[in-house]
């Protein structure tokens, strides 16, 4: 035993140095507190762009930036990162807000929605972008838990989700996602990115640190506009269509396809809780328009014809059917050539460009019957 | 559930503080359950086809050690064989051989369409199907008692640590060790601990990193290719899978130390092997010699003439080709080996007489060509392993030939550093392992020099593991 702990106190400043760079460095700003979301939404507030941002909560942002809105918001945008290119520019004349979150599943969409809710903030149009793994229940999505209350009071209170509401009573999944987040003190893959920070800066003393206020929307560095569309840098945004598709190929070689692991089926439980919600904003008077955000050609090539990713072709088709059974308005489609866009349309193998959304948008949006 | 993964890390704390603390038979319990949580965490469903495989090995051993008829003992030994490779043969190749069979007959004139099969192929059934049916071999041939503790004859096949990619345990070798009490002692909880870090290490650090950054790219470029760098993507891809393959074999022989077990050693420093004879003792060592003892020495082996042990060699070595995947190119990689072993002992005897250096000096040099040339040889040959259609390996090959060119520009020297830097501590690891017959020699040197070792090692790792929980690369089979 005491061979034991004395192997472990010579490795132990090892812990000592991975905790200290993790908590000096902390690139995804876990252990400030909320202040970088909080400042990142004041700023948006204030009508101001928010430049060079790093990793954050984004669901936490929303919430900081709902809670300080004074007026109504026309129309939102949930949707994930396939749906943050969509601009306030869409909807001319209209307060547009993009409520997208990176790898949004349904139940972020459910907790967004709620937090605009208890705010006392009514949209007209919801804009709901609609990716497959949103019926995919091993889509391996977690980070909707850091609003996961407002889902609970959702569930609850529309759902009659009995279920939900014990679950709260016994477990805190917000307080339990916020430990999980303190426990990246001790985490690997937090020190290799801590340290990936660091060089970063010592390499780059010129450029900022920290994320600034800014009026411009495009530049070498991320952006999150004050409509709360996203901006990527331009060497991400820049990028050739060759480099691209070999980055395409790379991801059908190693199998990676964001979210769509083990999707076997439509999920019938999150079908019924998509309907529910769907219904229940129809119910309220909201538009909702569905966005089905198109893959890149290649991508789309390989997965329809694979038999572990042909489900998207279902998903597709079950959207489809819902919103016609609904009368809801659907934009885009995943199959990139149905919607016309090439290889040149993309900024990377799953996001469209946002000049192309922007035109798909506006050429639907024209011929959409408005209720 | 991966080795390297928080979720596995937290099962086995749980498994193993439970084992810590119970007896004998409620640790073969716990672990049957264990192993079955598990493999169930890849599919429940294949739980229930390795149950009917469990079942059949271990009814059909009973029959066959209980009769003295020849007649019967043979009906049930081929029983067991047709049920387990029946299992095996529709997951992993009924596809192959619809689709083979089909063009086959096309070519004929005919048209015929076999449905593909939708199947999802079960993780670890090459590996497992292997070990149970060595059991009733070994039992058909007397050289082991058939135990009639169904559980432990359970905890035998579905032990977790080798379950789903080896080694494949004889039954002579792992059986007595469920059967009997296991000893937990200080110094195989730090070997235990020690090879789990370097299986870890060399998945982690090595494999992985040179799948990402060399391998993949290499292989996932479009014709035509540069030669040099079709070379080292090939380099890279060997030492990548070797770290990863016997990466995850360390780590099962660390967890079975870590509760008393002792699990063979699957790899011996392959990658210094000087001959292809040589490779074949000391890569997946559990498969050539079951495939060894199970079918190349029932085929007559070296007994029956050159030209039989020539044909029984290839057989051998197809078979270790199909079963690594339904594909021609695995067919085409035992193939080559097959080739290269029947080459070697053919011109062993020449090359022995025609070199033979005298001082030492000459001798670690000859020692040196040798080990370089076999790795030409293996990397060249594991073209076949990793590319994934036959025009690729023919476009590969071609420029091997007639595109060997150091062009500026295209990032060897990017390439060439990033082999270097992933693996020079396995390789000097490797080195000293070999020198000293020992895989655990690492921890037998001095405390100053096992401790700059281990550090290093953690802190490559730290920095520079790649931390995304890919699958094994032999979980394919």
């Amino acid at each position: 035993m005491k061979t034991l702990i004395k192997k472990i106190l010579v490795f132990s400043p090892l812990l000592a140095i991975l905790v200290f760079v993790n908590y000096h460095e902390d690139p995804a700003n876990v252990f400030k507190g909320f202040w970088y979301e909080k400042d990142m939404a004041r700023i948006m507030l204030n009508g101001l762009n928010v430049a060079n941002v790093t990793d954050y909560d984004e669901r936490l942002l929303q919430k900081f930036y709902i809670e300080g809105l004074k007026d109504n918001v026309d129309v939102i945008a949930l949707g994930s990162s396939t749906s943050m290119h969509l601009r306030s520019d869409l909807f001319p004349g209209m307060k547009f807000f993009n409520s997208g979150v990176s790898g949004a599943c349904l139940e972020d969409y459910i907790a967004i929605y709620e937090i605009y809710h208890e705010n006392k903030i009514k949209p007209k149009i919801i804009i709901m972008g609609v990716d497959p793994w949103l019926l995919n229940k091993n889509n391996g999505q977690i980070r909707w838990e850091s609003i996961a209350s407002y889902y609970e009071k959702f569930m609850s209170r529309e759902m009659s989700d009995r279920k939900s509401s014990l679950l709260e009573s016994f477990v805190d999944r917000e307080k339990l996602f916020r430990i999980k987040k303190y426990l990246q003190l001790f985490s690997l893959s937090y020190f290799q990115n801590s340290v990936k920070h660091l060089f970063r800066m010592v390499e780059n003393r010129s450029i900022k640190a920290d994320y600034y206020p800014t009026s411009l929307t495009a530049l070498d560095v991320h952006i999150r506009l004050s409509d709360g569309s996203f901006s990527d840098r331009s060497e991400y945004r820049l990028k050739p269509i060759s480099e691209i598709l070999k980055d395409a190929i790379r991801a059908v070689e190693i199998k990676s396809m964001y979210s769509l692991g083990d999707f076997r089926e439509l999920d019938k439980g999150l079908i019924f809780k998509f309907e529910r919600f769907v219904n229940y904003l129809s119910g309220e008077g909201i538009e909702v328009i569905f966005f089905l955000p198109p893959y890149h050609p290649y991508i789309y090539n390989y997965m329809i014809n694979t038999k572990e990713y042909r489900i998207i072709l279902e998903a597709e088709s079950y959207f489809k059917k819902f919103a016609k059974l609904k009368d809801i308005y659907i934009i885009g489609s995943y199959d990139p050539g149905a919607i016309g866009f090439g290889e040149e349309d993309f900024f990377d193998t799953r996001h469209a460009k946002t000049e192309s959304c922007k035109n798909l948008f506006k050429k639907n949006l024209k011929s959409r019957r408005v209720k | 559930m991966v080795f390297n993964s928080l979720q596995f890390a937290v099962f086995f704390v749980i498994v193993y503080s439970l084992y810590l603390v119970l007896n004998h038979k409620w640790q073969n319990r716990m672990l049957l359950v264990a192993s079955c949580i598990f493999y169930g965490a890849w599919d429940w469903r294949f739980l229930l086809l390795m149950f009917v495989s469990i079942t059949s090995d271990y009814y059909c051993a009973i029959k066959i050690y209980e009769s003295n008829d020849e007649k019967v003992r043979k009906l049930f030994l081929f029983l067991n064989m047709f049920i387990s490779l029946s299992i095996l043969g529709f997951f992993k190749y009924f596809n192959f051989f619809a689709v083979n069979l089909e063009r086959l007959i096309n070519c004929f004139g005919f048209h015929i369409n076999f449905n593909v099969l939708n199947v999802i192929l079960p993780v670890g059934i090459s590996f497992y199907t292997f070990q149970a049916m060595s059991y009733a071999f070994d039992v058909y041939r007397r050289q082991l008692v058939p135990t009639k503790r169904f559980l432990d004859y359970s905890l035998f096949v579905t032990f977790f640590p080798q379950l789903v990619a080896g080694p494949i345990m004889r039954a002579a070798d792992l059986l007595p060790q469920v059967l009997a009490r296991r000893k937990v002692t200080w110094d195989k909880f730090y070997q235990g601990c020690y090879m789990v870090f370097w299986g870890l290490f060399m998945k982690i650090f090595v494999a992985d990193n040179l799948a990402t950054l060399i391998v993949d790219p290499v292989f996932t470029s479009q014709p035509p290719y540069n030669g040099v760098k079709v070379l080292l993507g090939l380099y890279a891809f060997v030492i990548q899978v070797y770290c990863d393959f016997a990466g995850y074999s360390v780590i099962a022989m660390g967890l079975g130390k870590l509760m008393g077990f002792d699990i063979m050693v699957n790899f011996n420093q392959p990658l210094l092997a000087t001959n292809i004879q040589d490779f074949w003792r000391r890569w997946h060592i559990s498969l050539s010699s079951w495939l060894k003892d199970y079918l190349y020495i029932p085929l007559g082996g070296s007994r029956k003439g050159n030209i039989r042990t020539s044909i029984n060699l290839m057989i051998t070595m197809i078979a270790v080709g199909f079963w690594h995947g339904a594909a021609w190119h695995f067919i085409a990689f035992g193939v080559i080996e097959g080739c290269l072993l029947v080459l070697y002992r053919i011109l062993k005897p020449k090359i022995e007489n025609f070199i033979k250096p005298r001082s030492s000096f000459w001798q670690n040099l000859w020692l040196a060509v040798r080990i370089l040339f076999m790795f030409q040889i293996t990397s060249i040959a594991f073209m076949f392993f990793r590319a994934q259609y036959m025009s690729q390996i023919l476009s590969m090959f071609k420029s091997l030939i007639t595109n060997f060119q150091f062009t500026h520009g295209i990032g060897l020297k990017y390439m060439s550093l990033n082999i270097l830097f992933f693996s020079w501590l396995v390789i000097l690891a490797e080195i000293i392992q070999y020198r000293e017959n020992d895989m655990l020699a690492m921890l037998k040197k001095k405390a100053v020099i096992k401790t700059i070792f281990f550090y290093t090692a953690l802190i490559l790792m730290m920095i520079f593991g790649n931390l995304g929980q890919s699958r094994f690369v032999y979980f394919q089979f």
